[in-house]
C-alpha cells in the first residue's frame, strides 16, 4: 500500500533529532531512462515505509516553490547525462555546475526555474532547504523506449538502500550535503561517503 | 548596445537594442527605425518557432482536441480547451446543460485567477514600482509578493480540483467533463476563496494607486458578450465600434494575415484594415455592469474612470477581473450540486463549428471541420496575443515619438513596459523582446 508521510511524521521517524526531508522525483516516464527519478519515487511510495514526504513531477514556474517550502532538506531524484557510464549514481548538492538534472534543469516557465525560485525565497526570507540531487546517469531518453538494464539496476539499488540514504541525509552535519559523490554502476554506494 | 553614425545631412543614427522582452511568455523582438528624429518604422518581430497545431490536429479524433490544444499554453490551457469544446459542440449540435456550463465557468475562474495574479504581482507590478524583476521587488515588498503568490496558488488548487491536474487539465471533454468534482471537495476551498476575494479587492486598491503614464489611443475594444454575465464562454463577439456577430462570422470581420517580420499571424478588421484590442481592459470597458457586485463596486470606486483607453490601466482591469473570478467561484462553490451526469451523449456526424471564449489575455477563436467519423479535417485557432500584435505596433508608433530623445536603455524599457500591458503570450501566438532601434 502506498503511503506519503508528512513532515511531522518525518521528524518522529528520524528519532526527533534529524532533518525533515522531502524527496522529489523528476523526469518523463514515457522517455526511456528519463523517468528513473519518477520510478524510484513510485516504488518507494508502493513500499510504504519511507519516512520522508514523497513528491512527483514538481510543477514549473512559481509552483516549484511548493517543492522547496517547509522542509529542512529536499532531495531531487532525476536523470542526468554527464558522460559517466549509464547507471552511475551522483549525489551532489544543488545547484551543481557539473551534474545537471535533466528534468529539473529544464523546468522553466516565463524564464523561471530553480535558481530564480531560490532567489525569490531568499528575498522573501523563507527558510531555504538544503538541496541535493541524486542523479541517475542514463543511457537513452528515447520516447517510448524501455528502461535500460544499467538504469534499472541503479533504480533497484537506490530503492533497496533508500533507508540508509534517508538516514544519511537527515544527519545534521553540513558536509553531508556539500560533498559531491559518485558511485559507479554495480558499486554498492556504501562505505565512507556512501549510504 | 547603441551605435551612432552620421548621414551626409549630419543627422544622427541611433540603435537601441533590447535583447529579449523580459517578464512575458515566449520570445519576441522589436525593431524601430527613426530618421531625423522622426519615427519611420516599427516592427514587432516574433521569432518563436511556428508550432503548427492547426496542421497536426487534422486527422485526430475530436475528443483528442481539448487535450492537444491545452498544450498550446502552460499558463492558459483552459482557454484552449474551452474554445475547442465549444466549437466542436457547435459542429456536433451538442448543448451541455446548465450544470456543465457552470462548472466550465468555475474552471475559467480558476484560470483567470492564477493568470491574472501572476501577471499583476510578478510580471507587471515591478514595472510600475521601478524594479527590474519580481525578485528585486520582493525584497522591498514581501507582503505584496506573498499575497500574489497565495492568490495564484488558490487558483491553481481550484484548477487542479476541477481539471484533475494543475497543468494541462485532463477532465475537460467535448460534451462536458470526464468527472465532476465532489461538493465536499469544492467546499474545502471556500475559506481560501473568501480570503482570495478580499485580497483581490485589496489588489484593486493597490494597483489603482500606481502611477500611470498618460497615454490614451483611440482603440476598438473587442470581446465575447453574454446577455447577463461577464463574458467567458458564450457567445457572440462585439466591439466598441458596433461589431455584433455570431462566431461563424468571426473570420469575415477579423482577418489574419502573414507579415514578413513575424512567425505569428497578425490580425486586423477586415473592413477597415485597422487594429483592435482584446483582453481584460476590453472586457471591462464593454461589460463593467455585468461584473458581480463587489467587483463592480471596486471598479467604480477605485478612482479610474471607465471606459478607459489607457492601456496601462490593464493592470487594474486584471485586478477587478480577479476579484470577479473569486466572487463568482465562491458563489458557484456554495451553490454547487453534483450533476447526475458529467457529460452529454454525442452522436457523431460531419459538421463545422466555431466559437470564441475569453482567455485571460482576450478573445480566443477556434473553428473545426470534422468528418462523419469525428476526425478533424480542418482546424483554425486565432489566439488573443496574435490579435493584439498589430495593436501593439500601433501603440508603439504613437508612444515612441514622445520618448525618442531619451537614452536608449530608457526607450527600451519604456517599450517593454508598454508591451507588457498586453500580457503577451508569445508561445501561444506563434504558431520577449529584442529591440533594435536604428536612427538615421
Amino acid at each position: 500500500m502506498s503511503k506519503t508521510v508528512t513532515q511531522r511524521e518525518t521528524r518522529g521517524g528520524t528519532g526527533g533529532r534529524g532533518l525533515s526531508m522531502r524527496v522529489v522525483g523528476c523526469g518523463n516516464a514515457q522517455a526511456g531512462d528519463d523517468g528513473a527519478g519518477l520510478e524510484i519515487v513510485r516504488r518507494l511510495r508502493e513500499r510504504g515505509d519511507c519516512t520522508c514526504e514523497l513528491l512527483e513531477r514538481p510543477q514549473a514556474g512559481l509552483e516549484l516553490m511548493d517543492a522547496l517550502r517547509d522542509a529542512d532538506g529536499v532531495l531531487f531524484i532525476d536523470a542526468v547525462s554527464s558522460g559517466s557510464p549509464p547507471g552511475t549514481l551522483h549525489l551532489v548538492p544543488l545547484p551543481s555546475a557539473t551534474v545537471v538534472p535533466r528534468a529539473l534543469g529544464a523546468i522553466s516557465s516565463h524564464g523561471w526555474g530553480l535558481a530564480e525560485t531560490l532567489r525569490l525565497m531568499a528575498a522573501l526570507h523563507h527558510r531555504l532547504p538544503r538541496l541535493a540531487l541524486l542523479g541517475v546517469e542514463i543511457e537513452s531518453a528515447q520516447p517510448g523506449a524501455p528502461r535500460s538494464a544499467a538504469v534499472e539496476s541503479a533504480v533497484q539499488v537506490v530503492v533497496e538502500r533508500f533507508e540508509a540514504l534517508e538516514k544519511f541525509l537527515t544527519l545534521e552535519e553540513e558536509w553531508d550535503w556539500v560533498t559531491p559523490r559518485r558511485f559507479a554502476p554495480g558499486e554498492p554506494p556504501t562505505g565512507k561517503g556512501g549510504f | 548596445m547603441s551605435q551612432t553614425n552620421t548621414q551626409p545631412a549630419g543627422l544622427p543614427l541611433r540603435t537601441v537594442k533590447v535583447d529579449y522582452l523580459t517578464r512575458v511568455e515566449g520570445e519576441g523582438g522589436l525593431y524601430v527605425r527613426a530618421e531625423g528624429g522622426e519615427l519611420r518604422e516599427v516592427k514587432l518581430n516574433i521569432f518563436e518557432p511556428p508550432r503548427f497545431f492547426e496542421a497536426f490536429l487534422r486527422g485526430r479524433h475530436f475528443q483528442e482536441v481539448p487535450d492537444i490544444t491545452a498544450r498550446i499554453c502552460g499558463i492558459c490551457p483552459v482557454a484552449y480547451q474551452m474554445s475547442s469544446v465549444h466549437a466542436l459542440e457547435a459542429a456536433l449540435g451538442v448543448k451541455p446543460g446548465p450544470e456543465i456550463r457552470v462548472l466550465r465557468r468555475l474552471l475559467y475562474c480558476a484560470e483567470w485567477i492564477e493568470s491574472h495574479a501572476l501577471h499583476i504581482y510578478l510580471l507587471q507590478a515591478p514595472d510600475f514600482l521601478g524594479y527590474d524583476s519580481a525578485i528585486a521587488m520582493a525584497a522591498d515588498h514581501p507582503r505584496e509578493v506573498e499575497q500574489g503568490l497565495r492568490l495564484k496558488k488558490i487558483g491553481n488548487n481550484l484548477l487542479e480540483l476541477l481539471g484533475g491536474r494543475a497543468t494541462h487539465p485532463v477532465s475537460v471533454c467535448v460534451g462536458g467533463f470526464y468527472k465532476a468534482p465532489r461538493r465536499k471537495d469544492l467546499l474545502k476551498l471556500r475559506s481560501d476563496l473568501e480570503w482570495g476575494l478580499e485580497a483581490s479587492l485589496e489588489t484593486v486598491r493597490f494597483v489603482a494607486g500606481l502611477k500611470f503614464p498618460d497615454f490614451t489611443p483611440d482603440y476598438e475594444f473587442v470581446s465575447v458578450t453574454h446577455p447577463a454575465e461577464y463574458p467567458m464562454n458564450e457567445r457572440r463577439i462585439v466591439s466598441s465600434a458596433g461589431v455584433d456577430v455570431e462566431p461563424a462570422e468571426f473570420e469575415r470581420v477579423f482577418v489574419e494575415e502573414h507579415v514578413e517580420h513575424s512567425t505569428a499571424l497578425h490580425s486586423r478588421k477586415g473592413e477597415t484594415g485597422t487594429s483592435y484590442f482584446v483582453g481584460p481592459l476590453a472586457r471591462l470597458n464593454l461589460h463593467l455592469e455585468k461584473l458581480l457586485p463587489r467587483a463592480r463596486e471596486a471598479a467604480k470606486t477605485c478612482g479610474i474612470t471607465w471606459p478607459s483607453r489607457n492601456p496601462f490601466h490593464g493592470i487594474v482591469a486584471r485586478a477587478v477581473e480577479m476579484a470577479h473570478a473569486y466572487e463568482e467561484a465562491l458563489a458557484i462553490v456554495e451553490a454547487y450540486q453534483e450533476p447526475a451526469r458529467s457529460r452529454e451523449d454525442i452522436k457523431v456526424h460531419a459538421g463545422e463549428g466555431s466559437a470564441a471564449t475569453e482567455a485571460p489575455r482576450g478573445t480566443l477563436y477556434h473553428r473545426y471541420q470534422i468528418d462523419d467519423q469525428g476526425l478533424v479535417e480542418f482546424a483554425k485557432i486565432v489566439p488573443p496575443t496574435a490579435q493584439n500584435y498589430r495593436r501593439m505596433e500601433d501603440d508603439l508608433r504613437l508612444y515612441l515619438p514622445g520618448i525618442l530623445e531619451r537614452p536608449e536603455p530608457e526607450i527600451a524599457r519604456a517599450c517593454e513596459d508598454l508591451i507588457r500591458n498586453y500580457d503577451p503570450c508569445i508561445s501561444c501566438s506563434t504558431h520577449f523582446l529584442k529591440l533594435k532601434l536604428d536612427r538615421e
